[in-house]
């Protein structure tokens, strides 16, 4: 191994990466803000959905309210956005055709729900209720929501009317009360929800910085017709592979470390004062911080994927001729890098030893743990051993794979697969 | 068009596609595996979750207080108790209760640090109890609690502690909670019946909700909202497997070349690239509705609740027609990027962010309430997604779809000859799009980006105006609006260092003009009037516009102030930004014909509000001929501010009034003044165009 | 030798390019071709014989001056002149996945040839140029070699009666040369009219009728090699092109 000539290679192999745009909007430019400004648009989004649909002016009509209900009203009248047009019982004969009349209406758009009492007067005030709505339109549903919780609270009022009436008194009616208490503190809370977001784009975000330099620095030059250049420089070609490789490792790595930073960054900037807002106070008073203890912990994992993730699309990209062939050979380790991860977003999921040994799912698992503030050192010793040897192994296959000649010029017609049959047949049997 | 060689060109693009495996593989077949495998595991994974927290045993302590031992029984009791209806509901199977779990509570004995054993997950929940609700000394008041039941003098109250970030702590809290106030409801019960009050709670207010919509309706809803981004997004997908290839690729290859040197004419290979995206965005699209529908027939993955994918027959072929100018719109900005970019990979690069902008267009529909009577019939793509979601609830607006339509096929008719012009080959080689005006950045750019600065700037103003809602002040909305259109052209005028005198016709207009203007406001005014009642036949004046406008100019607010504010202000900043900075834009791209015509109505679009649109236009088109015939923009500024002034008079002051019911020779008079007011205006700096 | 097929006249093509500016690539430029002739345009790289080509082949619009291919002229009636015209250059790439059947069939009803000939014209190419055995196989899998047949063969398909070779033998080998300079010798024989570009010499003196010598986009001389011999008292190719760019070198006078 000559470092010099590695380190020297891998210098020039990073300075061109940040002249060539597709490699620094997707190693960096995406990681940086992609996620943070998809966070903020979704959440935006949803308030202003969730506005839009509060801000719903209802037209509402309610028939032959008794007395003993007058309360509806004014639970109605609360938001000031109803507009309630309070009617007279239809007359017994009427009633069928009132209500088809009030279909009718809500058809057209021109009401949005109503709310038609029949008194049945057992017990005195008692009344059938119906609700009718038009599920077909916002507005309608809207004004739906309102007059149910209006009924459901005049209800509960009624029954504490007669409790009172019969002589239960206030406690003796309450009977207890429950008050839930989060011990959580808003720190925990926030690294709660860190711990299920950021890992998971952690691990795309690494995928995707190392996809592009993999692809260029292999299928890319060939493409370019600089890998022949590449590989007549006085150096062996094994030093030249490594220093690729360095790159794209580097690469993820950075891509990876960005993301977590914009991830944290976007969480205290859009979240925790979206939080506030849904929550009408003071946003439960969610922090979104890492503990110090996580920072190490993640820069390790970052250098764990990195070095893996990279080392894997080496060996595939190593077949392309093309850039784009390299891409669509490249992309199933993302699928492959990305699935255990989604599959596995379950809050509740213990981080055991046994886990620790697969790697990728390991590196989520130990990360989420380490937002949250709990460093398993067992685990991370299993962990780091076992990314190890899967990164030791795909650069023993890459190393074998560019020491073919057909492979390193480009020659070879086929993909990886077509390649470990030929590795598996017997020497002889090579055409 | 020679259906020939366009049939010849597509099949070759479609037999190259067919001869790549890997693109084949890992953008067609790899999706359709993948996604409804990744749903499928999502969905595993949480059922998983509910299986596991329903089926374990939750462990709970009650603290101990010597000095409290009554409080400390009761909350024992009532635990005990709430607990007990937890088991009898597991066996007894109701229907209120759902989840009917199976989980199981576990008493131990309080420990001294409950915190710690919470932390530790040795405890999962902690119950505590208040005496009374006043005494004040809960210091573990978190802010995430919630107070159950009516104020008033509760008895006691029960604490859960709990840790909402662990997963096992937060879901026994839950049903604690919930196996504790099903308790409640029925020791109420149980003391309203002891006390002489027989009727069951639940026969109080019973409530029959009556859906008047079909089923279809309500489920159209949910569909309609979600229907225009999944199929433009499964478009997208597949249209750019063959988009990437079809200019970018192929000059890459040096391929395209040599087509251009064959007998097929620009517009057939255009048409040739267009229907190969088509076809295989269309299959693509195909394949994948027909693979989840299949998943879910299968059961393998579940199907949303409340969605029946039941559409007419008419409907669905109406819903067909109205998207394939969106089809055509999406492949058509496909195939421009593609021509645009000089190489495969930077055409993958730029189609991100074009679909990112086609996504959040067709996304729209999500919006609740909004309905294609507004000025989103305007907007490509979002017009076609709000109209299918109208017709998936039963509502046929027919001529705002047929204007939807239309705006959609005009968009995609423009974007196509876009694409046409793209293959002029001067790009192609010299590889560079640049040209001496892009490098020098000067006032020569500006007439080629004016479009982009006065659609952003729509954009802006639709945005900004949809959330103002109701609640502003009408002169402030007045007021920003004007300073939005000042700053824009402020910013231009700066950033293309255009020159004022010229780019705003600060010139002095013949005196003749201004006789002009006072011949030409009523006039004006007359036809205005005019176009918003014939338009009004499509698109009435909502009522809520008219009370609001009263409201805004109002007997309360003083002359002066509805005079600056609506006459005053306007008459300059839209002036300037109009006749002034977008007229000098479009001027060297049109003949006077199309350069009025353009220019009036872009600021007539300018007005969000739909049904003021055609009235505005005609004013706008007014305008402009004011300015190119007088070389000035002062009169027309004249024109705005009287007219505003004149229309907002009618309204509040009984003796200026227009004809209540105009007749045609209205109209005709109206028309030669006009006429007579523009001769009045011509004059030494009358402009090149109108010659 | 009488027909006139293509009539070039003031041909001029104006470019801005990103670092020289305003580029005047061809000024000027008249000439014309017969049919059963190879005219050759002989330059230095860059002196603007492929914009000129280009233009006439209505891949580029001239900024003034006509060209007309049998009549009809490339700035108003491109798809004639295209349809009546076969382009080769090394940068006129072919589909890598088509077989050579399948790209001479297709170029063949892009150009417009007659539908029921189509099959005959492509079995006529493929044996006239030798691909029998290969007309099966995908281009991507063929040699250089047969690459260059296939594509002089797609160049021909429709029988166009000009023909355009730019730079054709670019990066050939000496013996794909020579194969490409009999071909095109062949299809001077079948009465076609050719415009060859070169900044081969030897090239030039070998295969051209006429030659046409052009300089910083302008024509400087255009005639047969003795005409050129002639006018300049010089023997050898080499040293009348040398004495043409040479003598304009100052700022031009015309």
């Amino acid at each position: 191994m000559d470092w010099t000539a590695i380190r020297l290679l891998y210098l020039s192999e990073l300075r061109s990466a940040l002249r060539e745009r597709s490699v620094l909007i997707n190693g960096i430019l995406v990681p940086l803000l992609m996620y943070p400004l998809m966070m903020w648009v979704m959440f935006s989004g949803i308030l202003f959905v969730t506005a839009r649909f509060e801000s719903f002016a209802s037209r509402v009509e309610i028939a032959g309210l008794p007395a003993e209900h007058r309360g509806i009203l004014d639970s109605l009248d609360e938001d000031g956005r109803t507009g309630i047009n309070e009617v007279a019982a239809p007359p017994a004969g009427a009633a069928s055709a009132y209500r088809e009349e009030v279909e009718e209406r809500l058809l057209a758009g021109e009401l949005d729900a109503a709310l038609i009492f029949e008194a049945t007067g057992d017990p005195p005030g008692n009344a059938a209720v119906s609700l009718l709505s038009n599920g077909s339109s916002d507005r309608s549903r809207s004004a739906r929501g309102r007059l149910e919780r209006a009924l459901s609270a005049e209800r509960s009022a009624w029954l504490e009317r007669i409790a009172a009436r019969h002589g239960l008194d206030g406690a003796e009616w309450q009977v207890f009360d429950v008050r839930s208490n989060n011990l959580a503190t808003g720190r925990q809370m926030g690294q709660f929800l860190m711990g299920m977001l950021i890992p998971l784009f952690f691990v795309i975000m690494i995928a995707n910085g190392c996809l592009y330099p993999a692809i260029d620095s292999t299928a890319g030059e060939r493409e370019r017709n600089t890998w022949e250049t590449t590989s007549t420089l006085a150096t062996r070609r094994l030093n030249v592979v490594t220093a690729k490789y360095l790159y794209v490792a580097t690469m993820g790595t950075v891509a990876g470390a960005l993301n977590a930073a914009a991830m944290v960054v976007s969480f205290r900037s859009f979240l925790g004062p979206l939080f506030a807002r849904l929550g009408g106070g003071d946003g439960g008073g969610l922090a979104f911080e890492l503990p110090l203890g996580s920072l190490p912990v993640l820069f390790l994992t970052a250098v764990l994927l990195g070095a893996l993730i990279g080392a894997a699309m080496m060996i595939l990209a190593a077949f392309a001729r093309t850039f784009k062939e390299g891409q669509s050979m490249v992309t199933p380790v993302i699928l492959l890098v990305v699935f255990p991860v989604i599959v596995l977003n379950d809050p509740g999921m213990a981080f055991t030893p046994a886990l620790a040994g697969i790697p990728v799912v390991n590196v989520v698992l130990l990360l989420r743990q380490a937002i949250a503030g709990n460093v398993l050192w067992l685990q991370l010793g299993i962990t780091v051993l076992a990314n190890g040897a899967a990164i030791v192994a795909c650069l023993w296959i890459a190393s074998r794979v560019l020491r073919i000649e057909e492979i390193a010029t480009g020659a070879f017609e086929g993909n990886f697969f077509q390649f470990l049959r030929r590795q598996l047949r017997p020497a002889g049997g090579k055409a | 068009m020679n259906r020939r060689t366009v049939s010849a060109l597509v099949g070759n693009d479609l037999r190259q596609l067919a001869r790549n495996p890997r693109v084949l593989v890992f953008a067609v077949a790899l999706p359709l595996v993948i996604w409804p495998l990744m749903w499928f595991l999502t969905s595993l994974t949480t059922e998983r979750r509910q299986e596991r927290l329903e089926s374990r045993t939750y462990t709970y302590a009650v603290a101990e207080d010597p000095r409290d031992a009554e409080h400390a029984a009761n909350a024992r009791a009532w635990l005990e108790r709430a607990l007990a209806v937890v088991g009898e509901d597991g066996q007894a199977d109701e229907a209120d209760t759902p989840e009917a779990p199976a989980v199981r509570f576990e008493r131990v004995d309080a420990p001294d640090d409950f915190k710690a054993a919470l932390d530790e997950e040795q405890l999962h929940v902690h119950v505590a109890w208040e005496a009374g609700a006043g005494d004040g000394s809960n210091e573990n008041v978190d802010v995430d609690s919630e107070t159950l039941g009516n104020a008033g003098d509760p008895a006691q109250r029960i604490v859960l502690s709990y840790r909402a970030d662990l997963d096992a702590s937060d879901a026994a809290e839950g049903y604690l909670r919930r196996a504790l106030e099903r308790s409640r409801v029925e020791v109420r019960e149980k003391r309203l019946a002891a006390a002489g009050f027989e009727a069951p709670p639940e026969d109080l207010l019973p409530l029959e909700r009556i859906e008047t919509a079909s089923e279809e309706q309500t489920s159209g809803l949910l569909l309609g909202r979600i229907l225009t981004a999944i199929i433009v997004m499964m478009m997208l997908a597949g249209g750019s497997i063959v988009a990437t290839d079809a200019l970018a690729g192929e000059k890459e290859r040096g391929t395209l070349e040599t087509l251009l040197t064959t007998a097929a004419s620009r517009i057939e290979i255009v048409t040739a690239k267009n229907l190969s995206i088509l076809t295989v965005a269309f299959a693509t699209s195909v394949l994948n509705i027909a693979n989840i529908v299949l998943w879910m027939q299968l059961d393998v993955i579940p199907a949303p609740a409340g969605l029946k994918l039941v559409i007419p027959v008419g409907a669905a072929m109406l819903l067909l027609f109205l998207y394939a100018p969106a089809a055509v719109l999406l492949s058509s900005s496909l195939l421009l990027v593609s021509g645009r970019s000089k190489t495969y990979k930077e055409a993958q690069l730029l189609f991100a962010p074009v679909m990112l902008v086609f996504l959040a267009v067709a996304a729209i529909p999500v919006l609740p309430g909004i309905a294609l009577r507004s000025a989103i019939v305007v907007v490509p793509i979002a017009n076609l997604g709000v109209a299918a979601r109208e017709i998936l609830t039963g509502q046929y607006d027919w001529p705002l779809i047929a204007a939807a339509w239309a705006v959609a096929a005009a968009a995609a008719a423009v974007l196509a000859r876009a694409s046409v012009r793209a293959l002029s080959a001067e790009k192609l080689i010299t590889a560079s799009d640049l040209d001496a005006a892009d490098l020098t950045g000067g006032p020569a750019l500006f007439p080629r980006r004016v479009g982009r600065w006065f659609a952003a700037l729509w954009a802006l103003l639709l945005v900004w105006q949809l959330n103002a809602g109701g609640g502003i002040d009408g002169r402030l909305l007045i007021a920003i609006n004007m300073a939005i259109f000042g700053a824009a052209a402020w910013l231009i005028i700066a950033r293309y260092r255009l020159p004022v005198r010229e780019t705003l016709s600060l010139r002095a207009p013949p005196p003749a003009a201004w006789l002009g203007v006072l011949i030409g406001v009523p006039a004006g005014l007359l036809l205005a009037d005019g176009v918003v009642r014939l338009a009004s036949l499509a698109m009435p004046i909502p009522e809520e516009w008219i009370e609001a406008m009263a409201e805004a100019f109002g007997a309360d607010v003083p002359v002066w102030q509805t005079l600056f504010f609506f006459a005053i202000l306007p008459g300059i900043f839209e002036e300037i930004a109009f006749r002034g900075v977008l007229l000098h834009g479009l001027r060297r791209r049109f003949g006077p014909v199309r350069l009025v015509l353009v220019a009036g109505i872009a600021f007539g679009f300018f007005h969000v509000d739909l049904f003021r649109i055609p009235g505005t236009s005609l004013l706008g088109v007014l305008l402009v001929i004011a300015v190119l015939r007088s070389g000035s923009i002062y009169p027309a500024m004249a024109w705005h501010a009287l007219h505003n002034a004149v229309a907002l008079g009618s309204a509040r002051i009984e003796h200026i009034r227009l004809p209540e019911q105009p007749t045609w020779w209205h109209y005709v008079l109206a028309t030669l003044a006009i006429l007579a007011a523009f001769r009045l205006m011509a004059g030494p700096f009358q402009s090149r165009e109108l010659r | 030798m009488s027909t006139v097929q293509v009539e070039v006249q003031g041909l001029s093509k104006n470019f801005f390019d990103q670092s020289r500016g305003e580029v005047n690539a061809v000024q000027q430029v008249d000439f014309e071709c017969r049919r059963g002739e190879i005219l050759g345009l002989l330059g230095a790289n860059g002196a603007g014989k492929t914009t000129t080509l280009r233009m006439i082949s209505t891949v580029l619009q001239p900024t003034s001056g006509t060209a007309r291919v049998l009549g009809h002229d490339v700035a108003s009636e491109p798809v004639e002149v295209r349809r009546n015209l076969g382009f080769y250059s090394a940068s006129t790439a072919l589909y890598p996945r088509l077989t050579a059947r399948e790209t001479l069939t297709l170029f063949a009803r892009v150009n417009k040839y007659p539908a029921e000939r189509t099959k005959s014209r492509v079995e006529e190419m493929i044996e006239r140029f030798g691909l029998g055995e290969y007309a099966g196989v995908r281009i991507e899998k063929l040699s250089s070699g047969m690459k260059q047949k296939v594509s002089i063969a797609r160049t021909v398909v429709h029988d166009p009666p000009v023909l355009i070779f730019d730079e054709p033998t670019v990066g050939l080998d000496v013996l794909n040369a020579l194969d490409l300079q009999k071909a095109i010798q062949e299809l001077r024989e079948d009465g076609k009219a050719i415009l060859f570009s070169t900044h081969i010499m030897s090239e030039a003196e070998r295969l051209c009728d006429r030659i046409a010598i052009i300089d910083k986009g302008r024509l400087r001389a255009c005639a047969d090699l003795e005409g050129l011999r002639a006018a300049t008292s010089r023997h050898y190719l080499e040293d009348i092109f040398v004495h043409y760019v040479t003598s304009h070198e100052t700022p031009d006078q015309d």
